[in-house]
């Protein structure tokens, strides 16, 4: 048995990230904060058989697609990636 | 058109341990050379082996020059073209100068094996080497784990760099570009350069080229996907698509937005669009349900 990880290890990027409002007393000292606006941006690798650039259309809704990338050489399958910025409701 | 994630291709099947062992320069053993006179007296002795280094840039190099059809076409090779390559393989650096003089007098439009008036003298000297080998005594099974050995794991290293695409015009694969590239690893192994052409394995090469491209920043280098995966995955999901069936990574993770229905599966059937938000829905109340048994833990 080899010691290396094991086939289907889901190689992927994603970035959370949410905005924080402050509240300070009046001398300037932080006394709380609250969170709001979290979202989520998440970047998968896919083959695709042809590109259409879905960037550019009017998006909007609770998803939308920030950054694609199509790579075609001349010795494989085209590959690109594909990264949709998603608002992200509370889970807990 | 057709989206498949990445990580639902599988990857191209890797025989990992013989990789380790070429890495390591660790030889294949094929045939055997005549004991001479102790052959005579005890012909059931076996022959001594041939021991064969796993392949350097300066073998594939020449196996190129010669336009080696045991390489190129091995189903369709003949046994000079395997004797040809056996023969590279095993002496390297030695038959350097044989080889291009070979060439250079027209030996690969000259040869006829029946006719030996074209003869040069290195396919002398190969009809030698094979009588000397036993060659005929050879299976079937050795010249294809040979093959193998030549060229399955070599070019591991290699193919984990992502192809940058440029299509630029190379008409030798082992030519002098890539006799240029690979040679690069003397500064960095310390040793001379003809050491990296004659002695180094290919298939370790490609590696540190790998490590290499890793180090400044190349995005993507990983073991390559199996072809013929694509191919079927492909396959697979514009025939779901065209049903206005759904994917089994929007089952799997329908919040995912970058794998939302497409307008292809919404033409196809568009009640998937009810079937996926119920997914969804389904989907989000085990994450909730998860997310709650975490915080309670």
């Amino acid at each position: 048995m080899s010691f290396g990880s094991p086939v289907g290890t889901l190689s992927r990027k994603q970035s959370a990230k949410v905005d924080v409002a402050k509240k300070y007393d009046n001398r300037g000292v932080p006394l709380e904060a609250t969170s709001h606006g979290a979202e989520l941006e998440q970047t998968d690798e896919m083959y695709s058989d042809s590109f259409v650039n879905e960037t550019v259309n009017l998006q909007s809704g609770t998803s939308i697609i920030t950054a694609q990338t199509f790579d075609e050489v001349n010795t494989d399958y085209a590959k690109g990636t594909k990264t949709t910025l998603t608002l992200v409701t509370a889970t807990a | 058109m057709a989206h498949v994630p990445a990580q639902y291709i599988k990857y191209k099947k890797v025989d990992f341990d013989s990789e380790i062992f070429s890495c390591l320069n660790l030889p294949f053993y094929i045939g055997g050379y005549s004991l001479g006179i102790w052959h005579w007296l005890f012909k059931d002795c076996r022959p001594l082996p041939l021991e064969i280094n796993p392949p350097s840039i300066g073998v594939f190099a020449l196996l190129e020059v010669i336009d080696s059809k045991f390489i190129k076409d091995g189903a369709n090779s003949d046994a000079i073209d395997f004797i040809r390559a056996l023969y590279i393989s095993y002496y390297g650096r030695e038959t350097a100068l044989e080889v291009r003089e070979w060439v250079q007098s027209g030996g690969k439009d000259k040869f006829k094996f029946e006719d030996k008036s074209t003869w040069l003298p290195w396919d002398f000297k190969l009809s030698l080497f094979s009588d000397k080998i036993h060659a005929e005594k050879i299976s079937v099974e050795e010249i294809v784990n040979f093959r193998a050995f030549l060229i399955e794991n070599t070019f591991n290293g290699y193919e984990m760099i992502p192809d940058s695409g440029q299509g630029t015009y190379l008409p030798y694969l082992f030519g002098a570009e890539t006799l240029a590239s690979v040679s690069m690893l003397a500064g960095k192994l310390n040793i001379p350069y003809e050491d990296v052409i004659w002695n180094v394995p290919l298939c370790l090469c490609g590696h540190i080229a790998a490590c290499e491209a890793k180090r400044n920043g190349v995005r993507g280098v990983e073991r390559p996907k199996d072809k013929e995966d694509i191919k079927l995955q492909f396959k697979l999901a514009n025939e779901r698509e065209s049903k206005g069936q759904l994917h089994p990574w929007q089952i799997a993770e329908p919040d995912n937005a970058n794998f939302a229905l497409s307008e292809k599966q919404i033409q196809a059937r568009p009640e998937i669009k009810k079937e996926f938000t119920a997914i969804l829905k389904a989907h989000l109340r085990a994450k909730r349900a998860k997310a709650q048994e975490v915080k309670h833990a």
